[in-house]
């Protein structure tokens, strides 16, 4: 087992995997969803402002991020902080550069959710964890 | 104390399959971690094994909140969220679910050379318990997060 490279490391994620984030429930419980992401050096998120991690992020902005291979594989962790980066009509290009990596038409599954409240965030991690079997 | 509904079938194929869980904690510097884990499900608990310096032992011990989602890997995606309190024991020599865990992800054949060399080396893991409070389930097909219905 090891390290990846920073190289490997941006190979890795801009692969479609999908990632696992945590937040903190108001009672201080840990939350999970998993969601879809794209990597530039910070994960982007787009999300609705209804679900459960948008509000645990609204009062605690710590989150995690985790992208790993299944089984026994590859992983990246990313610890940071969220920022708001956009919403709603102003959030539709981000969004459309995270779902255009997971799905062939990504305007028309976008298009079909127009009325979603949507927000487009970012982590810039500030701590990157990385583990590869090899 | 909630049980898991074995008889769902979303619910029975996520646990019988090599389904990876993810396992949110609260790190002892209060923020959250997620880490991938192998695990199992018996007698009405979630059962994970770990080494006795992993960074998540003590976290847990201080706080034993954790969320647990164990999600299949290709589509349909199918997702179990588990709410629960975990505690930790320390074992003598490997812990006794461990084979049947390892088995469960890497094959009868996997297992036994994962397995193989660690049954000299191991004198002490810890395993995680898990009571589950709560749980979802997710196939998004009939049933969606709140916030997509």
């Amino acid at each position: 087992m090891g390290r990846l490279t920073s190289e490997q490391t941006d190979a890795f994620l801009d692969e479609a995997h999908r990632a696992i984030v945590a937040t903190i429930y108001p009672d201080g419980c840990p939350h999970l969803s998993t969601v879809w992401y794209r990597w530039d050096g910070a994960f982007w998120i787009a999300t609705n402002r209804t679900t459960v991690k948008y509000r645990n992020l609204l009062r605690d902005p710590r989150i995690t991020v985790l992208v790993d291979a299944p089984p026994r594989e590859t992983s990246v962790v990313g610890y940071g902080r969220i920022e708001e980066i956009a919403r709603d009509d102003a959030a539709w290009e981000g969004a459309l550069a995270i779902v255009s990596r997971y799905v062939a038409n990504a305007e028309a599954y976008l298009e079909a959710r127009r009325d979603d409240p949507r927000v487009l965030l970012r982590v810039k991690p500030d701590k990157l964890v990385t583990w590869t079997p090899d | 104390m909630a049980q898991l509904p074995l008889d769902d079938p979303v619910v029975a194929g996520l646990l019988e399959g090599p389904n990876l869980a993810r396992l949110a904690y609260i790190g002892l510097d209060a923020r959250p971690r997620v880490v991938p884990i192998w695990c199992t499900y018996r007698d009405g608990e979630v059962i994970m094994v770990t080494g006795p310096k992993a960074a998540k032992v003590p976290a847990i011990e201080a706080n034993p909140a954790v969320a647990i989602s164990i999600d299949a890997s290709k589509p349909p995606y199918h997702v179990l969220l588990i709410h629960g309190d975990a505690s930790i024991e320390a074992t003598e020599g490997m812990a006794e679910e461990y084979p049947e865990i390892v088995r469960r992800y890497l094959g009868d054949q996997g297992a036994e050379a994962y397995l193989a060399p660690m049954r000299e080396r191991v004198k002490t893991q810890r395993r995680i318990r898990v009571n589950v409070r709560s749980y979802r389930v997710l196939d998004f097909v009939k049933r969606f997060p709140r916030s997509l219905r």
